[in-house]
């Protein structure tokens, strides 16, 4: 965990200097919400999430994308040591938020088709492969602080 | 998780849309999987060239899309319908189930990158549901 070779290093800075943060963390969380129903659970407050297309209309679902992909930011400008740098946002999902720890791969999960129908072709096998092993240490760190 | 009329519609019409070029997903699926999830790879030790563009990838890419075609066929009864199938798998292929999921992840990531616009939130919701479908009729024989 945490070793990065030169190709998934550039890779990871490369898709996220192309990802709109206003745009995609919610498109991800908006997906999330339509394909995992289950997850709707942590956003009672969210309003109308009645159908996909309120979901996926939804100004507050957009919003907290944004906030998601800042999170996400965080790993990208910190990727020699993202264990450090979530421990708060660990303790905030686990203490406070209460988040079943299963649901932050099924965002990543989204993220990954999010981004591979942005990317196209270029969302090649080895791009996926270091988009996923980078979330996949985003997810184990944000599980951490679990007790 | 059942499939209802609107999933099942919403299946048809992404696999149409997927059938011509059906050959070209099946290899990016595979290959894609097996350099993702390298763990997979053990399945295929008997092949001397795991490579991309190699023929074995390509034969079996197109014989997994034949599979899940076949499926989308057989929509209204999976398990009846995969039967042999999953004797396949049970007794001689012994493929673990939780590759199945991995399997289907890539053939979601695949579809997300051919048809961005197509590949809507409740396609993809059917299709996850569909394939996890397929996925316990094929390990339906297995004990």
């Amino acid at each position: 965990m945490g070793h990065w070779t030169e190709f998934e290093r550039s890779t990871i800075q490369s898709i996220f200097s192309k990802l709109d943060y206003d745009v995609a963390g919610g498109k991800a969380l908006a997906r999330c919400l339509v394909v995992y129903p289950w997850t709707q659970r942590y956003f009672g407050n969210f309003g109308n999430l009645y159908n996909a297309a309120a979901i996926m209309g939804n100004p507050k679902v957009a919003a907290h994308g944004k906030v998601v992909l800042q999170g996400l930011d965080k790993a990208v400008k910190n990727m020699d040591n993202i264990k450090a740098a979530y421990k708060e946002l660990s303790v905030l999902h686990s203490e406070k938020l209460n988040v079943d720890p299963d649901n932050f791969k099924l965002l990543a999960d989204c993220l990954t088709i999010v981004v591979a129908a942005q990317m196209g072709a270029a969302f090649t096998a080895q791009v996926q492969a270091a988009f996923q092993k980078f979330l996949a240490v985003v997810v184990s760190s944000l599980c951490r602080q679990y007790y | 998780m059942s499939l209802s009329s609107k999933d099942k519609q919403l299946v048809k019409a992404m696999w149409a849309k997927a059938a011509p070029k059906a050959e070209e997903i099946g290899h990016d699926v595979l290959t894609r999987m097996l350099s993702v999830y390298p763990q997979t790879k053990t399945y295929f030790s008997h092949w001397p060239d795991l490579s991309y563009g190699s023929a074995p990838v390509r034969n079996h890419g197109r014989k997994v899309m034949g599979g899940v075609a076949e499926a989308v066929e057989k929509i209204d009864d999976l398990v009846g319908g995969l039967l042999t199938m999953s004797e396949l798998h049970a007794f001689q292929l012994r493929v673990d189930p939780a590759n199945f999921k991995i399997l289907a992840h890539n053939l979601l990531v695949v579809l997300a990158k051919t048809f961005p616009v197509d590949f809507t939130p409740e396609t993809h919701v059917a299709m996850d549901k569909f394939l996890a479908r397929v996925a316990l009729a094929l390990s339906d024989k297995y004990r």
